[in-house]
């Protein structure tokens, strides 16, 4: 393999400075939703605004709701790009925008979806995320609508539901989506679980490539 | 405008791209007042329009970021008979019929007369090619010398100059658009350099992906390669850096890379040159003028068979005719458009069709690098989408004595999975696993998986890391009917668009064939996993050879090397330009860009166009 171009530490790409930072004593690896959500409590108590469409609990439960299906921990998914210092801030923010546009579309459905997430948090559920997964596949239109959330987080884009049902069958169409928003587009997730970055929106340094990722596995994996 | 009253210039430029800024400037700086005629629209104030295009496009292809507009708001494509300054797309390549036929004029600006597609597209737009991928590669002395090293392939042709001849010429293209290689490492299959010669930048380092497909060279043995017909040991089979213009150290003003992996279309730190950066630079000497949105649409001919003017058509508002008046006229469109513009102009003398066309051979020889892509999964973790889209390839099968029957090939090794063939990956992977579908082959179980939590996450990380591919630009013969020609239908000025004539000649196929083979050997020593994807019947590239008793089916893309259709030459009666890129029949006028290249080796153009236009500059001052 080539010399690394910058030997030394400060080199490390800061994406992956930051994930080591806030792993100091803190094991994000299996954050329970109830816990996480205490964390999203405060950050939406701080920046809520009487112009949003949801309320917090709302958006705490779409939280829960979107870690359960997308498997990505919810503390990093209400704010995939926060260090320890600003842990109970979101920035960035991308759970409103989201929020939003699928209850723009489907909002009655949404709601359904929302109460899988609350009922399945109660006792005695053990594995509350196994739970929201089961009970979203139950029926055809939370399962689609939970796909196209899933897929929201993962890549920025909106899959209508019932376009994901019309793929699914026998000679499918070409597949139609939307980017969400330029914003969308650099926050999916899909490029943290493949360890790179968003082709054309990269946050790291020269010769990063020459390296493997710092971490051998990633930790964002929910519960 | 009324006669008399034409922009008036020393030098007249069609085309801002490559070719155009590089001229532009050289001339600029030497006090010349020069004009430049662009098609397209002005260089952006910020990067940035670009960028948020690029975000917001379904389909990432390499116009995506670049105006006009591919497709309204409902996805389709607009229709290019409506367009101003219309161009190709990658989108209007497909099977006749549905969305983005080939073959359907109002989908696809090129009428396309096959029977083979040219796959290759290009941008109207000041910069020109700025969606290039940075790869500045020399061509090596046997490119300049086909005819004369294998005088029975009636095709070939030999370049009017030699390697030696372009040696110094390159050396001065590396430094103004900023190279990153190492001399040692570049020194190969003939190529040489000056005892003194250093690229501007140490070279890029390899990724991940280029080190496992170098780990994998190393255990070739002569059997497994006799097929390849190579007079040297496999041992010469090695994977080097590709030299690029893109920044391994702060360069001219500009970043290091910090590997977006977004070369093409286009990269958001402009740590890669494009010719954005030297029309600005031409600009501010003072000397250069750029008219955004003026079509040239007739070269006219005047006394003694020298040019008195061009012509053009102004669509930004509000809309004019008028015309440019210069000393020397430099068309540098590209292989298309510059014969196209060649071909819309009236020469005096009825009986030769067009502008520089005494020879017929204006918009003949149209050549692009076929490319053959494969793709598969690898057993360990080679992290692709990160670094520049491509480090590395394989050059050392660019010559060799197999030459006699089959096009040489390079390899491209990509360090972006997926993405680009398979039709936007990460999306397809992640929707067949979210959604229960098997467009990659990997989901192929009964029933398919649709996955949430953290399954998903699980599956699509050992996925994405995994992803490989690779790519093979295969050497095309110059073929007299692959050709441009004017179509009757028109565009959105009421110009006759470029109609295109192409195929695959028996000697390409056969490099295709080699690239095939050589495919199946890389992928069987680095235990990767093929799924490379069988293409549809229906598809205008697919075409099928018999390799070893089995009929297989193969099918090429374009490399956006569009090449040869006023081709250079010794003599007038075969070529339309001779070394210096001036027209035989006018004198006064001069072509650039890779519509002069005789043949087209494997290299990509741009370093070699960027040498011609800077050698053309010095002839060019010297006489304004």
């Amino acid at each position: 393999m080539t010399h690394s171009p910058h030997p030394d530490a400060n080199s490390i790409p800061h994406g992956e400075k930051e994930d080591e930072a806030v792993g100091g004593g803190f094991t994000r690896r299996g954050v329970l939703a109830g816990a996480a959500a205490a964390t999203a409590a405060v950050s939406i108590g701080a920046i809520d605004t009487p112009a949003s469409a949801q309320t917090p609990e709302e958006m705490i439960v779409f939280v829960q709701l979107s870690a359960a299906l997308t498997g990505i921990a919810a503390d990093k998914l209400a704010a995939p790009n926060f260090a320890a210092a600003v842990r109970n801030s979101d920035p960035v923010d991308i759970k409103r925008d989201y929020f939003a546009w699928v209850n723009q579309r489907h909002p009655a459905l949404l709601r359904r979806l929302l109460q899988i997430a609350r009922d399945s948090q109660k006792p005695p559920a053990a594995d509350p995320a196994k739970a929201i997964i089961d009970k979203v596949n139950a029926a055809p239109d939370t399962k689609y609508l939970g796909r196209s959330i899933v897929l929201m987080w993962y890549l920025g884009a909106w899959y209508e539901p019932n376009h994901l049902q019309e793929l699914e069958r026998p000679n499918p169409p070409q597949p139609k989506f939307k980017v969400i928003s330029s914003k969308a587009y650099t926050q999916g997730w899909v490029w943290r679980v493949a360890q790179a970055h968003p082709m054309g929106f990269s946050e790291m340094q020269f010769g990063y490539w020459a390296r493997p990722p710092s971490l051998l596995r990633p930790d964002f994996i929910g519960n | 405008m009324a006669a008399g009253s034409c922009i008036e210039c020393d030098v007249a430029i069609v085309g801002a791209g490559f070719a155009g800024a590089l001229v532009a400037n050289e001339l600029g700086k030497a006090g010349k007042e020069v004009v430049i005629l662009e098609a397209g629209d002005p260089v952006p104030v910020n990067i940035n329009d670009y960028m948020e295009r690029f975000y917001k496009a379904s389909a990432k292809v390499p116009e995506s970021p670049y105006t006009p507009e591919v497709v309204d708001a409902n996805n389709n494509l607009f229709d290019p008979s409506k367009v101003n300054a219309g161009r190709p797309t990658v989108l209007s390549l497909l099977a006749k019929g549905g969305f983005g036929d080939w073959t359907d004029p109002k989908q696809s600006y090129l009428i396309q007369k096959g029977p083979r597609p040219f796959a290759s597209t290009y941008d109207r737009v000041a910069g020109g090619t700025q969606h290039w991928l940075g790869t500045c590669l020399r061509l090596v002395p046997a490119d300049f010398k086909m005819k004369t090293n294998y005088p029975f392939l009636p095709q070939f042709v030999d370049w009017p100059i030699g390697y030696d001849d372009l040696n110094d010429w390159y050396g001065k293209a590396e430094w103004e658009l900023g190279v990153s290689a190492d001399v040692q490492e570049q020194a190969f299959l003939g190529i040489k350099f000056p005892d003194t010669y250093k690229y501007p930048m140490p070279k890029i380092p390899r990724s991940l992906v280029d080190a496992a497909v170098a780990q994998a060279l190393r255990s070739l043995s002569k059997d497994e390669t006799a097929f390849l017909e190579m007079e040297t040991s496999p041992t010469e089979i090695r994977v080097r850096n590709l030299p690029a213009a893109r920044n391994s150290q702060p360069y001219k003003g500009r970043r290091a890379c910090a590997g977006n992996t977004n070369c093409i279309p286009i990269c958001p730190i402009q740590a890669k040159y494009d010719p954005t950066i030297t029309l600005n630079e031409a600009t501010e000497t003072g000397h250069v003028r750029i008219f955004d949105r003026h079509v040239a649409n007739e070269i006219v001919v005047g006394e003694n068979g020298r040019i008195s003017q061009i012509n053009f058509m102004r669509y930004a508002l509000p809309r004019a005719n008028g015309c440019v008046k210069a000393k020397i006229y430099v068309i540098a469109a590209n292989a298309i458009e510059t014969p196209r513009l060649l071909l819309m102009s009236k020469h005096p003398d009825p009986k030769v069709n067009g502008v520089a066309n005494s020879s017929d051979m204006v918009g003949r020889n149209l050549m692009d690098h076929p490319y053959y892509v494969a793709w598969g999964l690898t057993p360990t973790p080679v992290y692709p989408y990160r670094g520049p889209l491509i480090t590395s390839g394989i050059g050392d099968l660019c010559d060799g004595p197999f030459r006699n029957k089959r096009g040489a090939f390079r390899v491209d090794i990509g360090n972006e999975g997926w993405n680009f063939v398979i039709g936007g990956d990460p999306n397809v992977t992640t929707l067949d696993f979210v959604n229960g579908m098997n467009a990659t082959t990997l989901n192929d179980g009964s029933p398919r998986k649709a996955l949430f939590g953290r399954e998903l996450v699980e599956k699509l990380g050992d996925v994405f890391t995994r992803q490989f591919r690779i790519g093979f630009l295969v050497e095309q013969t110059p073929d007299l009917e692959n050709r441009v020609t004017l179509s009757e239908i028109r565009d959105g000025l009421g110009l006759r668009r470029p109609e295109i004539s192409y195929n695959l000649s028996d000697y390409t196929r056969q490099g295709i064939v080699a690239a095939y083979r050589m495919k199946n050997l890389l992928f069987s020593k680095m235990g990767v996993k093929d799924c490379t994807k069988e293409v549809a019947k229906n598809e205008p590239s697919r075409f099928e050879e018999l390799i070893d008793d089995k009929i297989v089916p193969l099918s090429y893309g374009g490399a956006g090397h569009i090449m040869g259709t006023c081709r250079m030459g010794s003599k007038k009666d075969n070529s339309v330009v001779n070394s210096d890129q001036q027209s035989w029949d006018h004198d006064n006028l001069y072509l650039l860009g890779s519509s002069t290249f005789p043949t087209g080796g494997t290299a990509n153009p741009t370093l070699t166009i960027a040498a011609l236009a800077l050698r053309a500059a010095e002839h060019i001052a010297k006489r304004v």
